[in-house]
């Protein structure tokens, strides 16, 4: 699948016309002003999944929007973000999925998911579905919450320190979605952004 | 139909209705002012920009208040025959009425009946019509009236607060357990007629009690609005479920305000079941005041033709250790648009919370629409919150499947649709559930009651 890096900021409109990923990134890790990004899906047949993932150091700001359109049948979109906040960072983000009545059989789904490593920590999630097609299959899911216990327990009785337990963590949280990324070098300035 | 009302105000809105219906009432002259300051913030008030389409209401040619010329009676056999043929129509047996413990019907906008259960009086309880309340009882309502929706709170808690006339005034006392669920029904009757009844419900320190209402209305072809005010407070350790089945007619508009405030370890579930009407909007919510305090809604909603329901739950937390739950389950059906709308929100200081939503939507056929829109503001780091939604139509294959055992399509549908809805229902009465599941498969059949 074409990897497409796509830097967060400004309103962006992208009509996709082929399968992909897109990744949308912060390289300074921050991104106080945010950015908007809506996916137009006018062609039949294609299949594009959006990952976003962050890591707000301390006082961190993160904001993004994405917007999931289905105009035409046959497509499907995979929404995944994922983060994690630090002392004092905070996160906003808007995700819609919308599906228009021709979008007969779009499958799109959208996640959102946000690890608290931090105190005094502010997350403002909306994900949002506008459908007006009934053959489709449309579903989104959010979370929020500290690391578990039980898991920094494991690692800490295993020898680690809680600070490299926690980091282990993270990097598995991380994890899951570098598998994603088939371009190298898109995923090491990912890598680079998150400051691991 | 008869038209019992031997006396109504104007058509239209203005101080002078207000006073109107504060002086039949004869309330303490601190309520006429709490409505005449109520009616200015009305006035001033912007209507929404959200939601459902509410365009239609035309506040001037609505008629405000309505007096019913029956008094309140003590037993059934006293209830005029006009009155008692429309509840039979709701199809009531007379047997139902040994299991109410109290039962309070609304003719109109006035409380036209009620009974109070031996046992109710024994215990303390207080369950009455609020005007009867406001007299016997108005240091509650200097206390509490008021508190949890303010008139400030939205144009249309503002528009009650000014008109508000009937609803149920519930007292349970410290550490009272009512068995059986208190019930109350009311409807709009006359043509153009505005409902804006006002509930206030105080559940004291380690008391249980479940409240359940229904409410049914004719067809009528002017629109009419239903704007009522439900301030529920759960005192601590108390448990309260309130229980709402509602199925007005198509061309009601019928927008609610219901809070709770909930105080420590206080539990309090808001069960909201939605069919009719022409537009709803209405978001049950809980206010999680005090440590370890936990609010639930379950909410149906069906949206058929020409309808749309906007419906859903906010869960505020602002103490420690508190937990939310929302379930919602909607169904839209020949054109009718099912939006769910809610928020939770974590406050600073509310550490250890946690909440858990779920909304799920059935959409039958390519006419039909659904939306969510779910917020989220998690201001507090050692929140656990988890949120998930579904859309989607009935399998072929599950329509085949029952099929082929020799249902029709109407009827493979309704069971689905019942199956479907299962979880909220089974929380009901079981007269209510029972009452649902017929409706629901009226409505699969097409023919609209």
């Amino acid at each position: 699948m074409k990897n497409v890096l796509l830097e967060i900021k400004g309103d962006n409109k992208i009509r996709v016309t082929e399968d992909s990923l897109f990744i949308l990134h912060s390289p300074s890790g921050v991104n106080p002003e945010g950015g908007k990004f809506e996916f137009i899906f006018d062609t039949s047949g294609v299949t594009a999944k959006v990952i976003s993932l962050f890591n707000a150091p301390t006082n961190g700001f993160y904001s993004l929007e994405t917007i999931s359109t289905h105009l035409v049948p046959d497509t499907s979109c995979d929404v995944k973000i994922k983060g994690v906040l630090g002392n004092k960072a905070e996160s906003n983000y808007i995700g819609k999925i919308k599906i228009t009545k021709d979008a007969i059989r779009t499958v799109s789904y959208l996640h959102d998911h946000v690890l608290v490593t931090g105190n005094g920590t502010k997350n403002h999630s909306q994900p949002i579905l506008e459908i007006e097609a009934n053959d489709v299959q449309a579903s989104h899911g959010a979370t929020t919450g500290r690391i578990n216990e039980e898991d920094l327990f494991y690692l800490t009785s295993r020898g680690l320190s809680r600070e490299e337990a926690s980091s282990l963590i993270v990097m598995g949280f991380f994890e899951e979605i570098f598998d994603q990324i088939t371009d190298a070098e898109i995923l090491s300035d990912v890598k680079e952004g998150l400051t691991l | 139909m008869p038209d019992l009302s031997v006396f109504k105000t104007r058509r239209g809105l203005g101080p002078d209705v207000v006073s109107a219906i504060s002086q039949i009432k004869n309330e303490p002259e601190w309520m006429l002012e709490q409505r005449l300051r109520a009616y200015d913030i009305f006035v001033n008030k912007e209507m929404p920009k959200w939601g459902a389409d509410l365009s239609g209401i035309n506040f001037d040619d609505i008629i405000y208040y309505h007096k019913p010329d029956v008094d309140e009676k003590r037993s059934w056999d006293d209830v005029p025959e006009s009155v008692k043929t429309t509840f039979e129509r709701l199809g009531i047996p007379q047997a139902e009425r040994e299991f109410l413990a109290g039962v309070k019907a609304q003719y109109d906008s006035e409380v036209a009946y009620s009974s109070l259960h031996e046992e109710l009086e024994e215990q303390g309880v207080i369950f009455l019509s609020t005007d009867e309340a406001l007299r016997k009882y108005p240091h509650f309502f200097t206390e509490y009236f008021g508190k949890v929706i303010p008139a400030a709170d939205n144009k249309f808690a503002a528009l009650n607060s000014a008109v508000w006339s009937g609803g149920s005034f519930v007292y349970i006392p410290k550490g009272v357990t009512v068995k059986r669920p208190l019930q109350a029904y009311f409807r709009i009757n006359a043509e153009r007629m505005g409902q804006f009844e006002r509930t206030l419900i105080i559940a004291d320190e380690g008391s249980f009690a479940h409240y359940v209402e229904g409410c049914t209305a004719p067809v009528y072809t002017t629109n009419s609005l239903h704007s009522a005010v439900v301030e529920v407070i759960v005192k601590p350790g108390a448990r309260f479920r309130y229980t709402t089945i509602q199925n007005w007619s198509n061309d009601v508009y019928n927008l609610v305000t219901k809070r709770a405030r909930v105080e420590k370890n206080g539990v309090m579930e808001w069960i909201d079941g939605n069919l009719g009407s022409k537009v709803t909007m209405k978001y049950p919510s809980c206010y999680l005041v005090g440590e370890g305090a936990h609010g639930e809604v379950l909410s149906i909603a069906y949206a058929g033709k020409d309808q749309h329901q906007d419906t859903g739950a906010k869960m505020i937390h602002v103490a420690p250790n508190t937990t939310s739950t929302i379930v919602s389950k909607s169904v839209s059906a020949y054109g009718g648009r099912a939006s769910y709308r809610g928020m939770v929100q974590v406050s600073p200081v509310a550490p250890n919370s946690s909440s858990h939503v779920e909304c799920d939507a059935l959409i039958l056929d390519e006419k039909s629409a659904s939306d969510t829109f779910p917020l989220m503001r998690i201001d507090e780091s050692s929140a656990h919150i988890e949120h998930e939604a579904t859309v989607s139509k009935i399998g072929e294959e599950k329509l085949f499947y029952l099929m082929s055992r020799g249902l029709t399509e109407s009827e493979a549908l309704s069971l689905i649709v019942s199956g479907f809805i299962e979880p909220i229902v089974k929380e009901l009465p079981m007269e209510y559930s029972i009452e649902l599941n017929r409706l629901i498969e009226l409505e699969m059949e097409g023919s609209v009651g």
